[in-house]
């Protein structure tokens, strides 16, 4: 018994010390960067008409969040992976606030086996639909009293989670298989460090348009470009 | 040679010696055939016997090494076995080897020791015995049992002594038996622990041994033979019974051959091996020691002479093996309720048979053709005592001349009449309901002056919302490419042929060409009054809504007229000629005819269909169809008078069937056998079964799976419900009979009232006969297995603080049910998408365990539902923070609100204050 303890000692140790080693040589890869940008004429901003619980929902102006696009043409959320890299998936946790009768973030990634902490920030009752399938969907109220309710997202997959109480309220929980992603900001810019170096697929995936891809050469150090251009569905 | 007197020398001087050694010869090669012949040209089972012997083995002895395997990486069976080999060391060396040496010496002297002194007691009992029957002799002969009793007391004072010695010499054999015991003691409970570790090893072990039998030698296996090949055989008693209603039994030798169909872990062995499929419900549920392998695959049981003849594929044998889909038609010789047997992953066992069935029922079979159990059947075709009253006449003659023309998925067959015949068909039929319509007409004087506005765009597009709106499209298409509920299988055969199943009714593309303004408005109005058991409802339209949907339909379709038609229906010769075809082809069993009542079925009887020999089945000239009861059942239904030739008529017309239908029929059809199957063999059936079977046939009748989805089934009308859209669809049934209460069910059948106001679909109201309401109700009930008629809480009884309690639950700072559900006439905010029902209505509708269900979980019980799950645990201010009580007090609460209307929450409920608790994360 004491010797199999040893053994099993061992391999964790040694096991450790790969994952170390994996940390670090992804710390040393290359970096991608880019800009995803729309290929047609921006939307012009949609107002969503609060009809409930106004007292609380409509103290800002509610717009429609499914296709945002920056001054530069950039589109913000959409959700850029690099697929096939191999490294240390870190779960963690992340948060998803319900605030004024609106989720932030609108579009929330993050790798597989995090932990969401969903966050009721309006003190009036939500609900937590989500629409997924391999994980498995759930519909909960989270009234006043609870503040905050903790999910564990396992399998990699994009949902959708909607607040039946609010039908205005939409958002999309992307569980990468990959800890090499990124989110794109208000003018559709994106930056992705530590990726070993390798030749990748690229993919942009965008709640509206659909999904995008190219292929990226990583060199150590070195910092490569992935822009992209996305077209109107249809 | 010198021969006795008599004897011919010449004979006797012949030698016989060839012929002795041909008839020798002979009789060597007879003897040798036919050992040869009795044990192996007519035994092919035992050369599969033998291969199963050594694909058992290698398979269990496959497992047992991987058992092997298993245990050598299991610490524990590391540590047991490294723990035995010591203690065997240790034991088997040094001073206690020495010690047991020792021990075991002695142990052969002290057992022979006292055994002997064993011996000398038992003699000296002898000896007793001995004297006592002397002394006892003595005494009864009147002589002097003295000296015997001297004797006695002096054996007794022997045995007393000897006694002793004999314990002594066991105390001494026993003590010693305790040494060796526990020098051996760790070794011994070290070995039970080993055999429990590897009691599954041993076990794969064993039942390898049992098909290749080990030769040991010092337990060594020097080599295995195969088991020596038995005919496997299971007999029922009682199965059948012959022409004199006597019992005989039924013999099995199929798994003579099939010697892993009742063994798991053969899945994928090959042919005549394999595990039998479906093996949890088939094998388990039907075990072959018991009920044998025919009673559902049929073939000929007994024989085993080769595998041709053991499958009863012989023209002599009256029911070859079974195969295939074809399987499923025995269910229903033991089973009640077939639609609801499933396997082991909840997928129906015979949904071939169920679909067949349904189209069997559907297709209006069993007008023509009687069958034991489907007698009571409706008529499913339109009542034509009031013909003339809705019929245009050109219309009729067309339609009866090809009704395929006028609508490409009618469940009317085409019988392939002339023009001539037409005319003469619809002449009889538009003339024996003219009296009655002129009665009918004389009674609805407004509809003579009825006149369909659609030259009004706004009122036709008025129509057009009602029609997409309040329920129509459930059973009716209008556009000639649509479809709403179909009767058969919906296959996807490419662009051109992607529907090939029938409607279940009329597509209205057309509508206008066939009848008049003034008929459709009064059928829409009211069925019943026109066709009194028709399964068309009322929708409850008003006047207004009325007129517009006939102004809309009205703009389907045209009037054409065929010149000259008037008159050839008004011929009396005309009209005799079509009563006479009506009588011919039946049309009473699916129409209702004025003057037809009386008569019967046209059809062949099928109740045992399913049994008909080869012999009983004309082919007529069709020499290509093979000679088999499948091939010209199929042939029949899809070309129904295939095997006409010119003296023998044949009458069935064609149905069109998709050839995916007509396999389910044919599966449908193989079940109608002779022969009722005793009743110790057959499931028990219950009521409920029985309720599901009848209740079925309803829902298929009324078409409930238009709109609803029942048994996972139907809901057809959901898919014009797109996206968010399909909160406005017919409520899913899935479990209806646990969710309501039978009694509400009952009087909402009878007369719907709306629990979601702002749907615009409506349930209609159905004009249910013979109590078809209860047969409805009473299906649902069986189908969710519920017993209690009525679930009731009696709401005087809550306590107070927990009726707070419920009422806090609700409000805007824990739950806030009031956010979706409506309040009486107080909408919830937001769109109508987000609502959901007035609590006030649930205290008659829902039944009290399904509602504490459903608030705990409610997409447990239907998936995908706006309804949230209760926060786990609940709120910690409420009730201690049970959420058990909680759900509970919010049951007891919705109860209150439905049985004491009007008035107001109690006053310390809705101004409790409110702690609110934030979570520690």
């Amino acid at each position: 018994m004491n010797k199999f303890g040893v053994v099993l000692a061992a391999c964790a140790g040694v096991a450790l010390s790969m994952t170390v080693g994996a940390s670090l040589a992804s710390a040393a890869g290359g970096t991608i960067s880019g800009t995803v940008k729309y290929d047609g004429t921006a939307p012009a901003p949609r107002k969503v008409e609060v009809t409930k619980d106004k007292d609380v929902c409509a103290l800002h102006p509610h717009f429609e969040e499914d296709l945002l696009v920056g001054s530069g043409g950039g589109i913000a959320n959409a959700v850029v992976v690099v697929k096939g890299a191999k490294g240390d998936m870190k779960p963690g946790e992340v948060k998803f606030d319900q605030k004024g009768c609106d989720y932030t973030p609108h579009v929330l990634a993050f790798p597989a086996g995090s932990t969401v902490d969903i966050i009721n920030s309006d003190g009036i009752l939500h609900n937590i639909h989500t629409y997924s399938t391999k994980n498995a969907a759930f519909n909960m109220a989270q009234p006043k009293f609870k503040k905050v309710i903790q999910r564990k997202i396992d399998q990699p997959e994009v949902f959708k989670v909607s607040c039946d109480a609010h039908g205005w309220m939409h958002a999309w929980w992307f569980a990468t298989d990959t800890p090499y992603f990124a989110v794109t900001d208000d003018n559709g810019n994106y930056s992705i460090a530590g990726v070993p170096p390798g030749n990748y697929e690229v993919e942009v995936w965008q709640e509206k348009l659909g999904t995008a891809d190219q292929k990226v050469d990583v060199k150590d150090g070195a910092t490569a470009t992935g822009n992209f251009s996305m077209k109107p569905k249809g | 040679m010198a021969g006795r007197p008599g004897l011919d020398p010449i004979e006797e001087g012949k030698s016989y010696s060839a012929l002795f050694v041909l008839m020798v010869a002979v009789l060597l090669v007879t003897a040798v055939w036919s050992i040869w012949d009795d044990n192996i040209s007519r035994r092919p089972w035992k050369e599969y016997q033998v291969q199963w012997d050594r694909l058992a083995y290698d398979k269990y002895m496959k497992d047992a090494a991987d058992e092997q395997q298993r245990l050598d990486a299991d610490p524990e069976y590391q540590k047991v076995s490294k723990e035995l080999a010591e203690a065997r060391k240790e034991r088997d060396s040094g001073a206690s080897a020495a010690k047991l040496a020792a021990l075991r010496g002695q142990l052969t002297d002290l057992n022979n020791v006292a055994n002997d002194k064993d011996q000398l007691v038992r003699f000296t009992k002898s000896y007793l015995t001995e004297r006592w029957y002397d002394y006892n002799h003595a005494v009864q002969e009147r002589e002097d049992p003295g000296p015997y009793k001297k004797e006695i007391d002096q054996l007794n004072a022997e045995l007393a002594q000897e006694n002793i010695v004999s314990d002594q010499a066991k105390d001494n054999l026993q003590a010693v038996k305790d040494q060796i015991g526990a020098l051996n003691s760790k070794v011994e409970s070290l070995t039970d622990q080993m055999k429990k570790l590897t009691a599954k090893r041993e076990d794969l072990l064993d039942k390898a041994g049992t098909w290749m039998i080990p030769v040991k030698f010092r337990n060594t296996v020097l080599f295995r033979y195969p088991k020596i090949p038995k005919i496997e055989q299971t007999a029922i008693d009682d199965f059948d019974r012959n022409a004199f209603d006597e019992a005989i039994a039924r013999v099995d030798r199929c798994q003579s051959c099939h010697m892993g169909a009742d063994k798991k872990g053969f899945e994928n062995a090959p042919e005549p091996f394999r595990t039998h499929s479906n093996f949890e419900q088939i094998i388990l549920k039907h075990p072959p020691e018991k009920l044998g392998c025919t009673p559902c695959h049929d073939g000929q049981g007994p024989a085993v002479s080769s595998v041709r003849v053991a499958h009863g594929d012989d023209p002599d044998w009256d029911s070859p093996m079974l195969r295939g889909d074809k399987m499923q038609s025995r269910c229903i010789k033991c089973h009640i309720d077939v639609g609801s047997l499933v396997d082991a992953g909840g997928k129906p066992i015979a949904a071939n048979w169920v679909e067949g069935e349904r189209m069997f029922q559907q297709m209006g079979c069993a007008g023509c053709h009687l069958v034991a159990g489907y007698e009571d059947l409706p008529k499913i075709g339109p009542y034509l005592k009031l013909a003339s009253a809705k019929l245009d006449p050109s219309w009729t003659v067309r339609w009866i001349t090809s009704p395929d023309d006028f609508r490409r998925y009618t469940r009317m067959p085409d019988f392939m009449f002339s023009r001539e015949q037409a005319t003469a068909l619809a002449a009889f039929i538009l003339d024996s309901s003219s009296k009655n319509s002129k009665e009918w007409l004389a009674a609805h004087p407004e509809l003579a002056t009825l006149e369909a506005d659609v030259n009004n765009p706004a009122f036709v597009e008025e129509g057009k919302g009602l029609f997409e709106s309040v329920g129509c499209k459930g059973c009716h298409a209008i556009d000639p490419r649509e479809h709403a509920t179909p009767v058969g299988v919906v296959s996807d055969l490419g662009p051109d042929r992607a529907f090939t199943a029938k409607d279940f009714a009329p597509n209205l593309s057309k509508i206008a060409e066939k009848t008049s303004a003034a008929w459709i408005y009064t059928w829409l109005k009211n069925p019943h009054d026109f066709s009194p058991h028709t399964a068309m409802p009322s929708l409850r339209l008003s006047d207004h809504e009325a007129e517009a949907l006939t102004a809309f339909l009205m703009t389907h379709g045209k009037k054409r007229e065929i010149a000259g038609i008037e008159t050839a229906l008004k011929d009396p010769e005309q009209i005799k000629k079509g009563a006479a075809l009506v009588r011919k082809y039946g049309c009473f069993g699916c129409h209702e005819i004025e003057g037809m009542d009386k008569e019967s079925r046209t059809g062949v009887e099928l109740t045992t269909f399913g049994s008909k020999h080869l012999d009983e089945l004309f082919f007529g000239n069709q020499t290509q169809i093979p000679e088999t009861w499948d091939q010209w059942t199929f042939h029949k239904l899809q070309s129904p008078r295939i095997y006409a030739t010119r003296d023998v008529e044949q009458l069935m017309p064609n149905f069109h069937f998709a050839s995916g239908d007509i396999k389910n029929l044919v599966v449908f059809l193989a079940g109608l056998t002779q022969g009722r199957v005793q009743e110790r063999y057959r499931m028990p059936g219950s009521e409920h079964q029985t309720q599901i079977v009848a209740g079925r046939r309803m829902v298929n009748y009324y078409n409930c799976v238009g709109c609803h989805i029942v048994e996972d089934r139907g809901g057809y009308i959901r898919r014009f419900y797109p996206g968010d859209e399909i909160n406005f669809a017919p409520p899913i049934l899935n479990g209806e009979g646990f969710k309501v209460q039978p009694e509400w069910l009952f009087a909402f059948l009878q007369g719907p009232t709306p629990i979601r106001p702002w749907l615009k679909i409506r349930m209609p109201t159905f004009h249910f006969t013979n109590g078809d309401d209860d047969t409805i109700v009473n299906y649902f009930t069986a189908l969710s297995d519920v017993n209690v008629v009525y679930m009731f809480i009696d709401t005087n009884l809550i306590a107070p603080a927990e009726l707070a309690a419920g009422v806090k639950l609700t409000t805007k700072d824990y739950f806030n049910c009031f956010s979706c559900h409506q309040q009486g006439d107080k909408k919830p905010e937001g769109p109508p998408s987000g609502w959901a029902p007035d609590l006030a209505l649930a205290h008659q509708r829902l039944n009290p365990d399904w509602i504490t269900k459903w608030i705990a979980n409610p997409s447990a019980l239907q998936p995908g539902t706006k309804m949230p799950s209760y926060y786990p645990g609940g709120p910690d201010d409420i009730l201690g923070g049970n959420q058990d009580k909680q759900i509970r007090a919010l049951v007891d609460y919705i109860f209150w609100l439905g049985t004491h209307p009007g008035e107001a929450i109690p006053v310390q409920a809705a101004t409790a204050p409110v702690k609110s608790e934030v979570s520690k994360k």
